[in-house]
């Protein structure tokens, strides 16, 4: 029976086809969200993107009037999440989300890694920064950047500090600060911030660079000091902590963003809409109510030719410092 | 308030219907994960965190801590039934508990690991209450040398691990450090035995190890053999723990219960050790250690209290400081943090209510996976005596969905495949699994702590013997080290000659 009327049907289904992909390609956006659109957060669950994203997605979903799956694809540091997204369909049914570091540092400590930032991404919007800050416990003699400032030039090479990982903002911060003071740090990575908190406490290290959210309440319970703040201008619920751009080191003043990319090629009304929703997300009060009691996110919506440059850029400058690191490739 | 008031407040807390069905619910979705090989309890957490923003903070808590105890009294099933642990922190648990249900008694089995999670749950709440406070600053006092001195503490016990040859059992200690080596060096970014494949780049993962080297080569092993004999003895000798397995359990179940809670305090410190450290202990004890691997409830008991009660150790440092010790600790702090609450030293101050409504529904929850688990004991039993032909698929399917969940890669199921292999061959060539991935745990942290150590000390290795708590591991480790050589010649030569 299949022999018979096999050629016929064949030409039938061809002709199914190639008809459902021309109007698929031009009718896409307009019908675009039509399903469950991925997205990938390239880190186990538990860390700040993924509990960010989770907290806001039912506000996302509804201003993109389609059903979102977070699906966690960890490894290499986020770089094989960011990787198999680069490598998907265009469709805008698989984004990826995540902090900056698989895009901005993982591509000059990764050796072959598997994406051109700046060619197989593209960039759809960032949505929220992660400040970070300087840390000493509140046992420490350094009482300010100034005191660690001149501490540091005294002991070059004397201060530890504890970071949460080799090629992580907060080791390029370190470095950067390092030749923006012309002082001497000796960076120790941890595997992850959790390692950190205890051992800066228990005095094991004399200082870290961490994200604020984990340690507000430390703060708050006067376990912690903080020196300076790296942000674009002092967060909300630390008006009385500098930033380092203030204090004169205007290098080391980075903050990690988090954003939404898809892979390159993807429809221009499809990133537009994207770029809308988001924008909306980010003003709604819930929305904003929500992130402030996360505690250390800061909102910082851009669109996705603002966030492209912005990552490279920040490359650029890490690029200057990491073939002075061990471990780069 | 004093303290029993406070609790008696908690309870108020907890004993509300909403709470209670909250907690239900959290401890059933636990068990169901725990029972999944490879489902930690981490992705179910932050699946439902979304859903905790619509409900109060305590009843937000309450449930999701449900999961995370819920996942350690459902890991053992699959462990003791078809030899696959559902969490690492059950592998001890096959080395007894699957020969145990070869015997016919996976009841006893299942049923003293449930009793001995509740048990140390019940135990380790009472620690927590009342010795919270001082016990996170005690932990702070781990610094990198003292991880590593426990580190080395913790390999030298390694070969009371091995029930065969003690030689046999140092190779797979020095294979298991080396699968340790793998991947991106945390110190330096460089990668190591890498070869560009992308999947390695994290290290081989320990979820997928663990199932290939125990549930997929046992598979492996039964199917060659399935035509031959019947796999497990089809009479089911009772279905609860006897009087006599009772007596054998108490000891191990009460020590593995404080000594899962001091280990699970220390940050950093897998849920996985403790359970070793457990099995060891009960193996030394005991009068019979020649027994231990063809089916002790001794080693069933202790590692399944110790694993509840590191869980509940985890806490500690998360509710003291606010520092997340793990994965799933890390989504209750940002469940809080959603809720505006400031987990952390003010916690009991400003929020009392979810910190003692947490605290009694931790016991709440205990109570009802005990009376959740005991009824279902019956019916994974029931499993067993699905022809081997049926079940090995399906065991084979499971083996498959737990390796690709942990990261959603199609990568690992291969790495899981390739251990599945390498442990069919181990176990041909009687090499046992058990060393191996204990060093594979504990290698990768010695390795970074005595690393991070050096970079502190620029370069000294004094600090390891001026520090009291790394001096006194290391000390303890030699002494370990030497006891067979000025107690036991005899036993070592014995062992050693069984090794030729």
């Amino acid at each position: 029976m299949y022999n018979r009327t096999g050629k016929g049907m064949r030409v039938m289904l061809f002709v199914a086809v190639v008809s459902l992909m021309l109007s698929g390609a031009s009718q896409a956006a307009q019908d675009y969200p039509k399903g469950t659109i991925q997205i990938v957060i390239p880190f186990a669950p538990g860390g700040s993107t993924d509990i960010f994203w989770r907290s806001i997605g039912d506000f996302v979903a509804n201003n993109i009037g389609g059903t979102l799956a977070f699906v966690n694809k960890a490894g290499a540091g986020g770089v094989s999440g960011i990787s198999f997204v680069a490598n998907s369909k265009p469709d805008g049914y698989t984004l990826a989300t995540g902090n900056s570091d698989p895009l901005n540092i993982s591509p000059l400590f990764t050796p072959d890694i598997p994406y051109d930032n700046e060619k197989d991404i593209t960039y759809i919007a960032k949505t929220a920064i992660f400040p970070f800050a300087i840390i000493v416990r509140s046992e420490s003699p350094i009482k300010s950047i100034e005191d660690l400032v001149a501490f540091a030039k005294a002991n070059p090479g004397k201060l530890k500090c504890g970071v949460a990982g080799v090629g992580t903002t907060p080791h390029m911060i370190i470095e950067m600060f390092n030749r923006d003071a012309k002082i001497e740090i000796t960076p120790v990575p941890f595997s992850g911030g959790g390692e950190v908190v205890p051992n800066l406490l228990g005095g094991h290290i004399d200082l870290t660079v961490l994200s604020i959210a984990p340690i507000k309440s430390l703060y708050a319970a006067g376990k912690v000091r903080l020196l300076a703040l790296m942000a674009p201008k002092r967060p909300a619920g630390f008006p009385q902590i500098p930033t380092i751009a203030e204090k004169g080191y205007k290098a080391s003043n980075i903050a990690t963003g988090i954003g939404l990319i898809g892979p390159k090629g993807l429809p221009q009304p499809i990133v537009k809409k994207w770029e809308d929703a988001v924008e909306k997300t980010m003003k709604e009060p819930k929305v904003i109510a929500t992130v402030d009691k996360l505690e250390g996110l800061v909102i910082d919506y851009k669109r996705g030719e603002e966030y492209k440059k912005e990552i490279l850029v920040e490359y650029a400058a890490f690029k200057k410092i990491v073939p002075t690191l061990s471990g780069a490739k | 308030m004093d303290v029993f008031g406070q609790l008696y407040f908690g309870f108020s807390v907890a004993l509300q219907p909403m709470n209670l069905l909250y907690c239900f619910a959290g401890v059933l979705v636990g068990t169901l994960i725990g029972v999944l090989p490879g489902v930690g309890p981490a992705a179910a957490l932050s699946l439902l965190l979304p859903i905790t923003l619509y409900v109060p903070p305590v009843s937000a808590i309450i449930l999701l801590a449900g999961i995370t105890y819920g996942a350690m009294y459902g890991g053992s099933t699959t462990s003791i039934l078809v030899n696959i642990p559902g969490e690492a922190a059950s592998v001890v648990t096959c080395l007894d508990g699957y020969q145990m249900a070869r015997q016919g008694r996976a009841g006893p089995a299942l049923g003293i690991a449930a009793f001995g999670s509740f048990i140390a749950g019940t135990i380790t709440i009472f620690m927590l209450i009342f010795l919270a406070p001082t016990l996170a600053s005690w932990a702070l006092k781990f610094g990198p040398p003292e991880y590593f001195a426990l580190m080395v503490l913790g390999l030298s016990i390694m070969v009371y691990l091995a029930r065969g040859s003690v030689i046999n059992a140092l190779i797979m200690v020095c294979f298991g450090l080396f699968l340790g080596t793998i991947g991106l060096d945390t110190m330096t970014g460089v990668p190591r035995f890498v070869y560009k494949i992308t999947a390695l780049m994290d290290g081989v993962g320990l979820i997928q190890v663990v199932i290939g080297l125990f549930g997929v080569s046992e598979v492996l092993l039964n199917v060659e053999t399935a035509f031959k004999q019947e796999i497990f003895e089809t009479k089911v000798k009772g279905l609860l723990p006897n009087r006599e397995d009772w007596k054998r359990s108490i000891g191990p179940i009460g020590r593995g219960s404080i000594l899962g809670f001091f280990l699970g305090i220390i940050p950093g410190m897998s849920v996985v050790i403790p359970t070793f450290v457990s099995y060891v202990i009960e193996k030394k004890l005991s009068k019979n250690p020649e027994g231990f691997g063809t089916g002790m409830i001794e080693g069933v008991a202790g590692p399944e209290s110790a694993n509840n009660a590191a869980s509940t150790g985890t806490l500690v440092p998360m509710l003291s400081l606010g520092i997340p010790t793990g994965a799933s600790t890390a989504l209750l702090l940002g469940a809080l943090m959603m809720h505006g609450l400031r987990p952390g030293p003010l916690l009991i101050q400003e929020s009392p209510d979810v910190f003692w409504g947490l605290v009694a529904s931790l016991y709440v929850g205990n109570a009802m996976l005990l009376v959740l688990n005991l009824p279902l004991i019956g019916l994974w039993v029931k499993i067993l005596k699905i022809p081997y032909h049926f079940l090995f698929s399906l065991i084979l399917l499971l083996c498959i969905i737990g390796s690709y969940i942990t990261n959603n890669t199609a990568a690992d199921v291969i790495i899981m495949a390739v251990f599945g292999l390498i442990g069919y061959l181990m176990k041909k060539l009687n090499y046992e699994a058990a060393p191996l991935v204990l060093a594979l745990v504990l290698g990768p942290i010695m390795e970074a702590a005595l690393r991070r150590s050096l970079v502190i000390s620029e370069g000294g290795f004094g600090l390891f013997f001026t520090r009291p708590i790394s001096a006194s591991f290391l000390i303890t480790a030699l002494l370990i080290l030497l006891s067979p050589l000025l107690l036991k010649k005899k036993r070592l030569r014995e062992e050693l000659r069984a090794g030729d």
